[in-house]
This record gives C-alpha cells, structure tokens and sequence, in this order.
C-alpha cells in the first residue's frame, strides 16, 4: 500500500528537518561542490570552530557505523564535554631524519632539539594551508618507531626493508622528535608509507612499495634477541614489501598502501569505503583521529594541523605519466573499450567510484566483511598513474595490469600471483573480452 | 490532511529528541564521567579521556626508564635489550586518559586512583584487576610527572600508565576485535570512591592507522 502523497511529503519534510535540527551538513554527500577551494577553506572554518559540525560530521563519515574503526569514533570523537575532545592538544617539535642527523646521533654527539611544526598562527590562505600540511605529512609523528630506530644504524638493511634516504640526504617519513613525555624519540610519520624515494627523489603521494614493515620488525626481533608474540611474527611474515594489516580485528587482511592522488574526487576512502568522503572534514576527521589513535590516545593533534593535512592531500599532483609505449591508436581504441566495459565502475575523474558488492567484485573478502572496518563492500580505486601501481587489488594480489584482465589468472595452474602461485580470484571484469581488445585497455591504462 | 499535519508538527519534537541523542541509556550505570568529592568541600568533575589498551608483557618502569636514556640515538649495537621495552619499545604500554575539572570552592585535594579492571564489554564481567601508576598531567606542552594534588578552579589531563592486561589469560587468541571497558575508581583525600568506566574500546592493532 503507497501512503498518500501529503504523507510522503511530511515524512520527507521531517526528514530534512530532523537533519538540520541535528546540524547535519545541508549538501549531497561527495558533492563536486564541496570540495572547491572556496567551499573546502568555508567547511575548514566550521570543523576548526563548531563543535556540532563536528559531531554532525563524524556522524556522516561511517558507511558501516556498527563496525568497530566507526564505534569507536562515534562513541569518542566529537563530544565536547567528553571522550577526546578532553585529551590535551600536542604540537610537536620534529624534525626530519637526515644522513647527517642519523650518523651524527649513532656517534654519539649533540643533536639541536627539534624545531616546532607549528607556530599556532591559523593560516589565513589556501596555499598556506596546504604549506603547513606539508609539514604535518613529513614531521608530525605517528609514535616513537624503535624499529626504524634500529634500523637507521644499519643503513644496507634499512634500505632492503624501504627506509632509504633521497639524494638530498633526508630520511622522508623519519623524524626525530620530543614525545608527549619531553623525551627525544625517533618516529615514524605519513611520509614513511605515502612518500618513496624513487631514483633519488621524493615522490609524495606515491605508495612505498618496498616498505615491509613486518619484515623489519622480524628484524629487529631476531638482531636483538627480542622476539614479537608468535601468532604476530606469523602473521608479519606474510605482509611483504608494500602491505601491513592495520585493522582492529583478528582477520588476515593485509592491505597494499594506496596512491593518495586524486583524492578530492574520490566519494569513500580507504579500500573498504569505510569512511564516507561527504567533504573535506571528512577527510580532516580521519586525520585528525589517526594521529590521535596512532599516538596511543594519549594526546590530540591541533585541528588545524589535521585539516592543513587534509588540504596538503587534496592538492597532490601525480608525477609526469610515463613516455607512451604503445600506439596512440590502441591507446584511442582502449579508452573506447573502457568506456564501454569499465567506467560503469571507474565512474568519477580520477577513475574511481562508489562502492561495490564485495560479493559482485569477488576478490579476497576479509578486509570488506572484516569486524574492524568492513562494509561489506569495496571501492574501485583510482586509476591516476595506475601504471606505477603495481602490485594491484585493494591486497596487492596481482603483479602487473596486463593480468588484472587477463583470464589466465583465475586458473589453478596461474604462477603469477604477486602472493604466490595460485589462482588470483575476483574482479573478473574484462577477463572475457579477446585478447586484442584486453591489450588496449591496458594501453589506455599505462598511459593515465 | 490538517490532521496528518498536525500529529506531524506533535512528532518533531520527539523525533529531534530521538534522532539527535547519542547514547542515552542507564543515568544510574557506570559512566566514562562522574563527580568526586573531597571531605574539604572540593567537587571534581572526573572524565575518561580515553583509553588505551597495549601489550601483555611490559615489564619495566616505563618512566624510569624514559627518564634513565635518551632514545635520540639509534639503539647501540650492545647486545640484547635486557627486558622488555628497552628505549620505549617494542612494548607497548596501556594507558588511561583522565581529566578532571575542580569546582570555585573548597581546599586542595589529592586524587587517588584506588583500583582499576578491564571487564568483558557485553557481559560487565571482570577479567582482570589493573593498576594505575605513574601519574603524569599536561603542563601544556607535555606530561609531566604529578604529585596528584588538584586545587579548587583547576582544570587536569592527567595521564596514568596501567598495568599489562594479561590477555592470554583471559583471551587465549589474544584478540583484537573483542571489545572491553576499563573501570578506574577514583577518590579525593578520605571521599567517597567513584566508579568511572570507559566506552567499548578493543587492544590496538600493531599498525594503528
């Protein structure tokens, strides 16, 4: 039975009106028109001075509010008079780990405390902004990093594990810092997993893909005698260069480290869409709360410094595309092909989308059904530069794009799979088109 | 159609009232907040910050050992650490966030954490006794230790390392997706102890991100 139609229309007034009484943001979810510079500084002013924008924020960000990453948030953040808006505000002093710093520290000599992050001066301009998230990307540290300490003393094995130092001698992700206690610590920051060092230089915003955490914490165990409770090293010798499994739950769902370009356009972040990107406190809320719950809880970061990341993010630019290796015209026929057979998915302009069934994607489930922050479904990543992002699915299960479509990988006999030989299930999307038309796309790939 | 309307314009308030609630629930449960007194007349608003849980086998004085070495250099190649935790890490210390708010009136008081637990979150069962120790408060750059003394129209974020939950003795997968709560009950001089426990919170995961 259909109710009246002044019914519907009251429900639907109610609604809305229940929605503004509740403070909650007044435009479309991932609206393009949110993330505009004007709109974003606007958003900015509102998370930095209303409590209950927060709190309507927070409560706007969960596209699984029961699972555990969202009640923990939903139940902390935001809350004025309780939970972490009482734990004190911590502006660091960091500074960036140099060749000189590490060598002059392994002598033994007198190091210059850290210098500040942050004045406490709020920016004023869009580009100051984005200057000081730049800051908090490489200096605001996420906890003290005794791996990474050791490891700076061996710079061969440093290096094997990813933490290397650029031709201009820094240590991009390694800082020296004073912690919350007035201690000097070496820690570890968004740069150690978002920035690589690749031919010398810092490409940030492109994932560390030699970075295998796990492994250096094997290493640090098994140099000092120490060892990591035995299900953990288990499962840390499984991560590999690229991955770790961050979630609060007992799956093995390791991830691969995501690309950050293109991330204004993208409507859900982190592989399983856990986090709905309505706009860009969003995005300064998932920030803010990770160097809160990185830290051990102990302290919170200044919301500026969580929303000058966020704008520092928005504003990356992927490096220059690689020279063309194939035919301007399969390049032409493949964008075709994909238009025709992908962007039903890869729908937004960094060639990401909404979410997707994890059972109509079929790849491995547990981060999607996971407690800590399952969906039940997976986004499509963006695509931006995807030719330097291999390995590839949210668990970096495939080697190389050519097979991502190709069928052959989801036969028993495939020997390819960047985990091992086996089988490499899901996203069996393209794996049926011929083979000519499967080498365009791909050529239309290699060339975003 | 005045009628729909009208017993809709009745509903908003209620459904205001009901959407926009957070939690509600027992006012007679524990709470993460509660109010402390002390025989002098002082009223202290007390509230769990947060907390977190860490690794089972933290064995050494943590501030003792902060204060005794600089971690600024990359560890000496001088054997084995002797212990867990040698230059903070790799063990994980738990902790508990507490702030609290004094009133206008009333002498200076000293706050005491008489004892703590970590409870099974669904069924309110006691899993283990905790220990809170090495007070620190925020001097607003960093903790500092704390002689737990708080004065009348003060306001403190102190800081409290726990004792290690022992997790394979109550959880033998050492899980981190079970959810557990923290009760902490807290005291001014010779007042009525008060029971403060946390929200649902899990052990943190090794790469918290």
């Amino acid at each position: 039975m259909t109710p009246p139609r002044s019914a519907r229309a009251i429900v639907a007034i109610s609604a809305a009106w229940i929605a503004i009484a509740c403070g909650r943001a007044d435009r479309p979810a991932g609206s393009p028109d949110r993330f505009t510079d004007a709109a974003m500084l606007a958003e900015g002013a509102r998370y930095l001075d209303d409590p209950a924008f927060r709190q309507a924020a927070v409560e706007e960000s969960f596209t699984n509010p029961s699972n555990a990453y969202s009640q923990l948030r939903l139940t902390s953040y935001g809350l004025a008079t309780k939970g972490w808006d009482l734990l004190p505000e911590w502006s660091p002093r960091s500074d960036v780990m140099t060749r000189a710093t590490a060598e002059a520290a392994a002598a033994g000599a007198a190091l210059p405390d850290p210098a500040p992050i942050w004045d406490g001066a709020r920016p004023a301009t869009m580009e100051a902004w984005i200057a000081l998230g730049r800051e908090v990307f490489f200096r605001y540290p996420l906890r003290k990093e005794v791996y990474v300490a050791w490891a700076l003393a061996r710079p061969d094995d440093a290096a094997r594990v990813g933490v290397r130092a650029a031709d201009d001698g820094t240590y991009p992700g390694v800082v020296r810092f004073v912690d919350t206690r007035g201690a000097t610590q070496i820690g570890m920051t968004c740069a150690m997993c978002h920035a690589d060092v690749s031919s010398g230089r810092v490409v940030v915003g492109q994932a560390r893909r030699s970075f295998d955490y796990g492994a250096l914490r094997l290493a640090y165990h098994a140099a000092t005698g120490t060892s990591a409770p035995p299900d953990l090293a288990r499962r840390m010798r499984t991560w590999g260069p690229g991955r770790a499994d961050v979630t609060e739950d007992d799956d093995e769902d390791p991830v691969a480290i995501p690309d950050l370009w293109g991330l204004r356009h993208q409507t859900y972040l982190t592989q399983a869409g856990t986090i709905v990107h309505a706009g860009p406190a969003s995005l300064a809320i998932r920030q803010e709360t990770q160097l809160l719950t990185s830290n051990h809880k102990a302290i919170r970061p200044p919301r500026e410094l969580a929303f000058a990341l966020a704008m520092y993010l928005y504003a990356l630019k992927p490096p220059p595309a690689a020279p063309p290796v194939d035919r301007a015209d399969a390049i032409t026929r493949g964008k075709a092909l994909f238009g025709e057979h992908c962007a039903g998915c890869h729908t937004n302009a960094a060639l990401g989308g909404d979410l997707v069934r994890a059972e109509a994607v079929d790849t491995d489930r547990a981060l999607a059904d996971g407690a800590a922050r399952g969906t039940g479904k997976y986004r499509p990543p963006a695509l931006v530069r995807v030719a330097f992002a291999a390995p590839y699915f949210h668990d970096g299960s495939v080697a190389t794009l050519d097979d991502v479509l190709s069928p052959a990988r989801l036969e028993p006999s495939f020997k390819g799979g960047f985990l091992g030989p086996g089988p490499v299930r899901g996203h069996r999307y393209g794996t049926d088109l011929a083979a000519e038309e499967r080498a365009a796309i791909v050529a239309y790939l290699r060339a975003l | 159609m005045q009628r729909i309307l009208g017993v809709s314009l009745l509903f908003l308030p209620f459904a205001w009232a009901v959407a926009c609630s957070s939690s509600g629930g027992d006012s007679s449960a524990p709470s993460p907040t509660g109010t402390v007194d002390s025989p002098g007349g002082l009223h202290v608003s007390a509230a769990l910050a947060s907390v977190h849980l860490g690794d089972e086998k933290c064995t050494h004085d943590e501030s003792a050992d902060v204060a005794a070495q600089s971690c600024a250099a990359p560890l000496p190649d001088a054997g084995p650490p002797k212990g867990t935790g040698l230059c903070g890490g790799p063990c994980d210390f738990s902790s508990v966030q507490i702030a609290f708010t004094a009133g206008k009136t009333g002498t200076t008081a000293h706050v005491s954490v008489l004892s703590g637990a970590i409870v099974d979150a669904s069924t309110g069962a006691e899993l283990q006794s905790l220990t809170a120790s090495t007070p620190l408060v925020w001097n607003g750059t960093k903790y500092q230790p704390w002689d737990e003394t708080i004065a009348a129209s003060s306001e403190l974020k102190a800081s409290y390392t726990l004792s290690p939950p022992a997790w394979s003795t109550f959880d033998r997968d050492g899980s981190y997706e079970r959810q557990y709560k923290v009760r902490i009950v807290v005291r001014l001089d010779g007042g009525a102890p008060v029971t403060l426990e946390s929200q649902a919170v899990t052990r943190d995961p090794p790469v918290a991100t």
